[in-house]
């Protein structure tokens, strides 16, 4: 569920019902010759008799009705971030996945479980899983000696997951300095 | 359907609508309608003509406003009481003298108290959404930094999750299963348990790193206290001392009593065939009371 979704839904309503209520009310009011009662239509409706369309003020309305619209059908129709990871299942109904957040705290445990890696920082995306992982090593050598074992464990973790579409691996191994 | 669905068909169709209504308007004033349109008034049309013309119009207009008003306020009612949840599930019996009902509520907690019972179960959340005849169940997992989650998921579920649906009676019932992992953790005992006649106390330890932190001092500390049986006839107690997150007690404390045990009241440590809260279900018409 989109977290925007009962707010502007919420927002729409409401505007709909009140100028259905406005509506109402006015057209009984010229039904019963006391208009306009609470909106001053007649100013708006003579000042739409005299505007012309070429008009900066329309043109401004018209931008503003566009730019409402282009940001409520992105809000709408953007798809949503992927969360979970779906993990391959004995049962068919049985839809499991372990979220994103999870699989990043368990590759980063993976990570820092190894000598020398002090610690590690995961990114996990719908495609690719970025490793950063810090040793205490000094020097480019040692950070690049520890890059395999880092990207073998974790790897390993990846794979015994059960993921049904596994993300990439793409490992780096920083110095403290660098 | 649900109010999220209605919500989302709506929001687009409106999106569209106020987009389309723009997109009109500039037209016609940039010209797109030709030049002679856009220097006329904006009354200046035969719609505009036929508005003014005929009365009814207005009418009618009011009358759509006030299925508009009803539709806004059913809208609005919806989505301030709707919810996803089911109601009473019922279970498919072989007999025709009653009706068997199952609370939802009942179902999730024997489901959250099995899978919590798992090693390297941190917390588990479950509930039931859809319609009763048709439910869903939704349980998302807390696994530990140390658990195995792929041992973890084959084990809810070959166990619990098959229990789930042998309790319903419905082999193909949808489950979504959401496993997260708890963040870090280092337990820490911090006291010695005081030695009674007849009474056995287990502490259990949890111990769960995730490597060495240079933020040692946000570490959180917990520790669980497994209860110590007073007697023969007094309950397990569960008593949790924890620095991080105050956690809610619990009417059932599945670990307490497969941790700490008395002469007493010893029980077997292993499962009954269908699992913790499970058994009781078979032998009562309300499988709430006996969920406990």
């Amino acid at each position: 569920m989109r977290v925007v979704n009962r707010p502007l839904a919420f927002i729409l309503a409401a505007a709909l019902a009140t100028a259905a209520v406005l509506l109402i009310v006015e057209v009984i009011g010229v039904a019963a010759h006391h208009s306009p009662l609470v909106v001053p239509w007649t100013t708006w409706y003579r000042w739409a008799g005299r505007t012309r369309w070429d008009q900066l003020v329309i043109q401004l309305w018209c931008g503003i009705l566009i730019a409402i619209g282009v940001v409520i059908l992105v809000l709408e129709l953007k798809p949503a971030r992927v969360t979970r990871l779906s993990l391959r299942s004995r049962h068919d109904a049985t839809s499991a996945a372990v979220t994103r957040h999870g699989l990043a705290k368990t590759l980063r445990s993976a990570a820092t479980g190894i000598d020398g890696i002090s610690a590690a920082a995961v990114t996990v995306g719908r495609r690719r899983a970025r490793v950063t992982a810090t040793t205490t090593a000094r020097g480019d050598t040692a950070a690049e000696a520890l890059r395999q074992p880092v990207t073998q464990t974790v790897q390993e973790r990846l794979d015994a997951m059960g993921l049904r579409h596994p993300p990439i691996l793409s490992v780096r191994v920083n110095t403290r300095s660098s | 359907m649900h109010a999220d669905r209605a919500n989302r068909i709506i929001l687009i169709a409106s999106g569209l609508l106020v987009l389309a209504a723009g997109a009109a308007g500039m037209t016609a004033s940039v010209g797109g309608f030709g030049t002679a349109f856009s220097h006329r008034v904006l009354f200046d049309n035969a719609v505009s003509a036929y508005i003014g013309h005929y009365q009814w119009v207005w009418y009618a207009a009011a009358g759509l406003g006030l299925i508009i008003v009803l539709a806004a306020l059913l809208w609005i009612a919806t989505l301030l009481i709707s919810t996803d949840r089911a109601g009473d599930i019922p279970i498919p019996v072989a007999s025709h003298e009653g009706t068997t009902i199952l609370l939802p509520a009942a179902l999730t907690g024997a489901l959250t108290r099995e899978i919590d019972a798992y090693h390297g179960v941190d917390a588990v959340n479950g509930r039931i959404i859809g319609d009763a005849h048709d439910p869903e169940i939704v349980l998302s997992v807390t696994a530990s930094q140390t658990a195995d989650l792929h041992a973890l998921h084959q084990r809810i579920e070959t166990e619990a999750l098959a229990h789930a649906r042998a309790a319903l009676g419905k082999p193909d019932l949808p489950i979504r299963l959401d496993l997260s992992v708890s963040r870090l953790r280092i337990a820490l005992i911090l006291t010695r348990p005081r030695r009674r006649c007849r009474v056995r106390v287990t502490y259990t330890l949890q111990l769960e790193t995730g490597g060495v932190r240079p933020w040692a001092h946000r570490a959180q500390t917990r520790w669980k206290y497994s209860g110590i049986y007073g007697g023969a006839r007094r309950r397990p107690t569960l008593t949790w001392a924890t620095t991080a997150r105050p956690r809610p007690a619990r009417r059932c404390p599945t670990r307490a009593s497969a941790s700490t045990t008395s002469p007493a009241r010893a029980k077997p440590t292993a499962a009954p065939p269908g699992g913790p809260g499970w058994s009781a279900r078979a032998s009562s018409a309300r499988p709430a009371a006996c969920a406990i």
